[in-house]
């Protein structure tokens, strides 16, 4: 079977191979099918290695865990053709012990005869490291030309697993291992194992739409469900009908992986048991009046009187958690007869330096025979599955965790504090028995617990906004976005709203079909309304600094405000700030940045993010490529400080033609409303606008207990009707204020032509009068 | 509104489409405006006014916000947008969802399916797929997991427990209260009157008796007290249930406090009413309570039977108790209404007499065919 299997295979990579392949020996396994009959004492490699080489006996596709094992165990590496270190020998002998290693063999034998495996594995078990090495063995990748590429939801897992895989295969991070994530392709041509963020691999597959620098393709972390994640799934089942040598390995940390199994048409499904110790659940009698005094009084609690052990804290977003590290660590601190306490908080915004504290170990006790130190990690649900820390013996959940929704009724996504789901809960708890058994304090009641939370998070499709991902498959070529095979397919609104968007910035035609404005703007890593504006902007003349501004919309908050000095930052973002909006704030942030010589101290004294300006660098270079590839002008009009200038007034023009949609009107009563859509809202405070603007568009709509528009800036009623005349057709307007004034201007013009005409009339005919007369 | 310029209509018999006609229905409808102007009473005009003042308020932003949220969350985008046409393009059935086809194994089971059919098929083929989107819901403040829902749960029990009162209120407004007081006052005239026409009849008894069982008693002045009658009294007390006269207790169940001076002028009337029978029986009225003459109670005091009882409210309480308020406590809690049911059929039944008639019946034939019934309504 395996043969066979193999043979079909080598055959799918003829084309590369040829030239070594004799074709009348392809009775013959392959690796005795070479010219010049050195194959036929079934010795040396196809790839033309030495006999000693550590690979000589590998067959592709049919590689034993025992052969892998002792090359692994070898003198040379590989695939560096160099010693293997010290340091090596030391992490293997670690690797060795991890779950997934038992299971080589399990695993190889189902790669080797299905096209699809299912891997279920708790977050532990070394999956994420291991199985793509396993796969290297197997696969053989470089002889072939090609790469394994593993994805992850997140940018920093792809980063950190990569580098750890580069380690632990004794390579240099960047040349046989290594990643790609969006601005950031740290890869080089012998890269064999490649790491990435699951968006970039659909990125890669718009044009390459089967995958074919991939031999095998693995979608890590796939119960998280990301947008991507199901996308790509998507399109795995449609490539792996048209690429029989493509192998897929779907991973998954939790249970339910029957769906995928049943998704991919009953896949194999293989499971790894973690590391596990069983963990004590607790639930409060109560319900909780307040989730986050509650966590922080049971931290205490714990610290006081739990033998030693870390604790991880799962709390909502940045600004909780920071507030709550602070008050653990000064109640714990005040508390006679405890250890000392280090209490580390972990969010995605946070710096790397200070995300990899989390790992540090617990503070010595005060005195040698005092009590031991503690670990507080404060977290956001990155630590549920993303991020494995060890120690951990005792878990609070309060039952809640950030989550992106969308409407597409009202067109708003936003951030909300959300119940978490069942089996978030479960993967919660299962974070206190990694490495003995542990205890986990559910901040609620059991009733609420069986009543309240759903089974699974909702899949992020269900909560996006799909206009990037629909012109994406527009440029993967699949037209039949109806029936296009998801594993949940989102609510049809949605699909509407994405395709309602795309039609009104170019980038499809009437029939749904991809123009060829959208299949540039498909190929910008961007929103389409960003990557719409900059290709415009070369129009306006302003396309440097529209790439500027795009840039800063794609980090994170340039601005830093720390909670005890929001006076004095709030004074340093002033000097910056532009009468006529945030987008051109932001403009002169960089500029000044550039101007400062990119200077950190300046970043620091001027209350900036330097790492964020400093991605936003990298950014923009990026995009300069991209805008280059697509022979877009950069050009810049001569710069003229007066607001009202035409410098900064064709940068506002061309900002409308990508944000267009993202209208608000202001009302009499003083708030705003948003054009169709109608909804009330009002500038977030952070907003430079010194002034009641009586047009805006805005960046983003988001909902807290309050409607906020974020990132606004002032336009112009005439150039919306100018810019997008088809989306300001008034007769689609519902009735509002903002409709009544665009119809007293359209009216104001149309009179203005008419007289126009009347006076070019008049002339004519006085001028018909006096040749007459003459 | 309608009803007056119907027949102004008919009257006038303008053609409908003429300016008058028009013209007619303007001025009919400020007429109206006018007359219901006119015919409403100043609060009602006052609170019309309140009204459209908080109408015309503008509203806080964040119940605007609020509003505009959840109406155009509940709007679903319709067939005028763009996107849905597009989407109606591609193969779209409204009302249906998005996703793979139906297994090709199961449309080739059935082959014979027309195009509507498949696509009704399509229509329902994927049940668990999201036809609308997902609701939002915004967590207000850091109640904990299931506080929001308890907390709701509680503001509905609240919500309910206000309804029931507010309906027991309007049950029992103003009006109604305003009644209940009147018919108390009235029973408790009626019982006050009742009893007075018991004790004298249970008295006038009680002598008769005693005379004929003592003929030499008669000497007697009517005025002392008669330990014969006394005795009689007293037994009648015990064996009769219906022998309450007993103005401690009376006082304390009619609750004078709570029908105001007017029910102590009643008993005042009452006395004064029936003089002789007060004075003959005082003797054996043992507690007149606070309206008493001094010499009544000397009187009282003299007799050895009761005068335990007589001299202050506790040692009354103390002594007489036991044997005295054996039938009290039943009768003491009953309502007002009940006690005079009582006393009137004690009255019918014992001595054929009919306190709505205020006529003392010769047998009980007599009260039967005479009087027209038991109650007060059917007199």
């Amino acid at each position: 079977m395996s043969d066979s299997k193999s043979q079909k295979l080598v055959k799918a990579e003829k084309d590369a191979e040829a030239p070594q392949e004799n074709p009348y020996l392809a009775h013959l396994p392959p690796s005795e099918r070479l010219v010049g009959g050195a194959a036929a004492s079934g010795r040396k490699n196809p790839y033309g290695l030495a006999p000693n080489h550590p690979l000589a006996n590998f067959v592709i596709g049919a590689t034993t865990a025992e052969q892998a094992e002792a090359a692994e165990e070898g003198d040379i590496n590989p695939f560096t053709d160099k010693p293997f270190s010290d340091k090596y020998r030391k992490i293997l002998a670690g690797r060795r012990k991890l779950p997934v290693n038992k299971h080589r063999k399990e695993f190889l034998n189902l790669v080797q005869n299905n096209q699809v495996v299912i891997l279920v594995g708790e977050t532990g078990s070394g999956k994420t490291t291991q199985i793509p090495q396993f796969l290297v063995f197997d696969e053989l990748p470089g002889f072939k030309g090609k790469k394994i590429a593993c994805t992850q939801p997140r940018r920093l897992a792809a980063m950190s697993v990569a580098q750890r895989v580069a380690e632990e295969m004794d390579v240099v991070m960047g040349q046989e291992v290594g990643y790609n994530i969006r601005f950031e392709d740290c890869t080089s041509a012998s890269t064999i194992l490649q790491y990435m963020t699951d968006g970039m691999l659909l990125r890669e597959a718009m044009n390459d739409p089967l995958l074919t620098r991939y031999s095998a393709i693995i979608l890590d972390e796939a119960h998280d469900r990301t947008l991507s994640t199901d996308i790509l799934m998507g399109l795995m089942k449609e490539i792996i009908r048209k690429r029989s040598d493509l192998k897929v390995v779907v991973m998954s940390a939790t249970l339910d992986a029957g769906k995928f199994q049943k998704y991919f048409d009953d896949a194999p499904l293989m499971s790894v048991p973690g590391r596990t110790f069983p963990v004590e659940i607790y639930y409060t009698p109560e319900p909780e009046s307040d989730y986050l005094e509650a966590a922080i009084f049971t931290a205490l609690q714990i610290h006081r009187s739990e033998d030693p052990g870390d604790i991880l804290l799962f709390l909502t977003g940045e600004e909780e958690i920071e507030d709550a590290c602070k008050k653990i660590k000064m109640e714990a601190d005040m508390m006679p007869d405890t250890g000392p306490v280090k209490v580390l908080p972990l969010y995605s915004t946070l710096p790397p330096q200070a995300q990899k504290r989390i790992y540090e170990d617990a503070p010595p006790p005060r005195t040698p025979e005092g009590r031991p130190g503690r670990k507080i990690v404060v977290s956001t649900n990155i630590a549920e599955t993303s991020l494995t820390i060890d120690g951990i013996v005792y878990v609070i959940d309060p039952g809640f965790s950030k989550q992106k929704v969308y409407n597409p009724r009202i067109r708003v996504e936003s951030l909300l504090v959300s119940p978490i789901s069942k089996a978030s809960a479960q993967q919660r708890s299962g974070r206190a028995g990694r490495t003995r058994p542990g205890k986990c304090f559910r901040l609620y009641t059991e009733n609420a617990f069986m009543k309240e939370l759903i089974e699974t998070t909702y899949p992020e499709i269900l909560r996006s906004n799909l206009g990037t991902v629909v012109l994406q498959l527009k440029k993967l070529g699949i037209d039949d976005l109806v029936h296009f095979d998801f594993m949940d397919p989102p609510a049809p609104e949605t699909l509407m709203r994405a395709l309602e968007l795309l039609n009104y910035l170019g980038a499809l035609d009437d029939d749904g079909n991809l123009t060829p404005l959208g299949s540039i703007m498909a190929d910008f890593p961007l929103d389409p309304q960003l990557a719409k504006m900059l290709i415009m902007s070369p129009q306006y003349g302003c396309s440097n600094e529209i790439m500027t501004i795009v840039s800063l919309l794609n980090v994170p908050l340039v601005f830093v405000r720390p909670a005890d000095q929001r006076k004095a930052a709030d004074e340093a973002k002033a000097q910056f700030a532009h009468p006529d909006g945030d987008h051109l704030t932001l403009l002169n942030v960089y500029h000044a940045y550039k101007t400062s010589g990119e200077d950190q101290k300046w970043c620091y004294d001027n209350y900036c993010n330097y790492r964020t300006l400093k991605s936003a660098d990298n950014v923009r270079t990026q995009l300069k490529r991209y805008m280059e590839r697509f022979d877009l002008d950069l050009v810049s009009l001569p710069f003229d400080e007066r607001p009202k200038g035409p410098y900064y007034t064709g940068i506002r023009k061309a900002l409308v033609t990508g944000y267009f949609m993202q209208v608000a009107h202001q009302e009499r009563s003083g708030n705003y409303l948003t054009v169709k859509d109608n909804q009330v809202v009002r500038l977030h405070p952070s907003s430079c606008l010194d002034h009641a603007a009586e047009w805006v568009i805005y960046n983003e709509f988001v909902l807290t207990n309050q409607n906020f528009i974020r990132t606004v800036t002032e336009v112009k009623a005439e150039w919306l009707l100018d810019i997008a005349p088809i989306y300001f057709d008034l007769d689609s307007f519902p009735n509002c204020e903002g409709k009544r004034v665009l119809e007293k201007l359209l009216r104001r013009r149309k009179d203005e032509e008419d007289m126009k005409k009347n006076r070019k009339s008049d002339r004519s005919d006085r001028d018909r009068d006096y040749k007459r007369r003459k | 509104m309608i009803n007056p310029k119907q027949p102004q209509q008919e009257v006038e018999e303008e053609d409908y489409m003429s300016e008058a006609f028009l013209n007619n229905l303007v001025q009919q409808e400020n007429q109206d405006v006018k007359a219901k102007k006119a015919n409403m009473t100043y609060s009602e005009r006052r609170r019309q006014k309140q009204l459209e003042h908080i109408a015309n308020l503008p509203k806080p932003l964040h119940v605007r916000e609020k509003e505009a949220r959840t109406q155009g969350l509940q709007k679903e985008i319709g067939e005028d947008n763009k996107g849905m046409a597009m989407l109606l393009k591609m193969g779209f059935k409204k009302g249906g969802t998005l996703g793979a086809r139906k297994q090709s194994s199961d449309s080739e089971l059935v082959p014979t399916l027309s195009p509507s059919n498949l696509n009704a098929e399509n229509v329902a083929a994927r049940p668990e797929a999201l036809r609308v989107p997902l609701a939002i819901e915004i967590k207000q403040g850091r109640g904990g997991l299931g506080m929001d829902s308890e907390r709701k749960r509680q503001a509905e029990e609240e919500l309910k427990r206000h309804e029931e009162e507010a309906r027991l209120a309007f049950d029992q407004d103003f009006r109604g209260q305003k009644r209940d007081l009147f018919d108390l006052a009235k029973w408790t005239r009626q019982l006050t009157a009742a009893r007075s026409i018991c004790m004298r009849m249970d008295s006038n008894s009680a002598r008769r008796k005693t005379e004929r069982m003592e003929p030499e008693n008669q000497k007697k002045v009517p005025e002392e007290s008669d330990p014969a009658a006394d005795i009689e009294h007293n037994q009648r007390r015990r064996s009769n249930p219906f022998w309450w006269i007993d103005d401690s207790v009376s006082d304390e169940i009619l609750g004078t406090s709570m029908m105001g001076p007017g029910a102590h002028v009643e008993n005042e009337q009452d006395q004064g009413v029936t003089p002789e029978l007060m004075t003959s029986e005082l003797g054996d009225d043992e507690r007149r309570g606070n309206d008493l003459s001094h010499g009544v109670e000397k009187r009282i005091k003299l007799d050895p039977l009761q005068s335990a009882e007589i001299y202050e409210d506790v040692v009354q309480e103390e002594v007489e108790e036991p044997p005295k308020w054996g039938e009290r406590p039943s009768f003491a809690q009953l309502e007002v209404r009940e006690k005079l049911d009582r006393v009137v059929k004690y009255l019918r039944d014992e001595y054929c007499y009919c306190f709505w008639c205020s006529a003392l019946y010769d047998s009980p034939t007599d009260l039967k065919e005479i009087c027209p019934g038991e109650s007060e309504d059917d007199h």
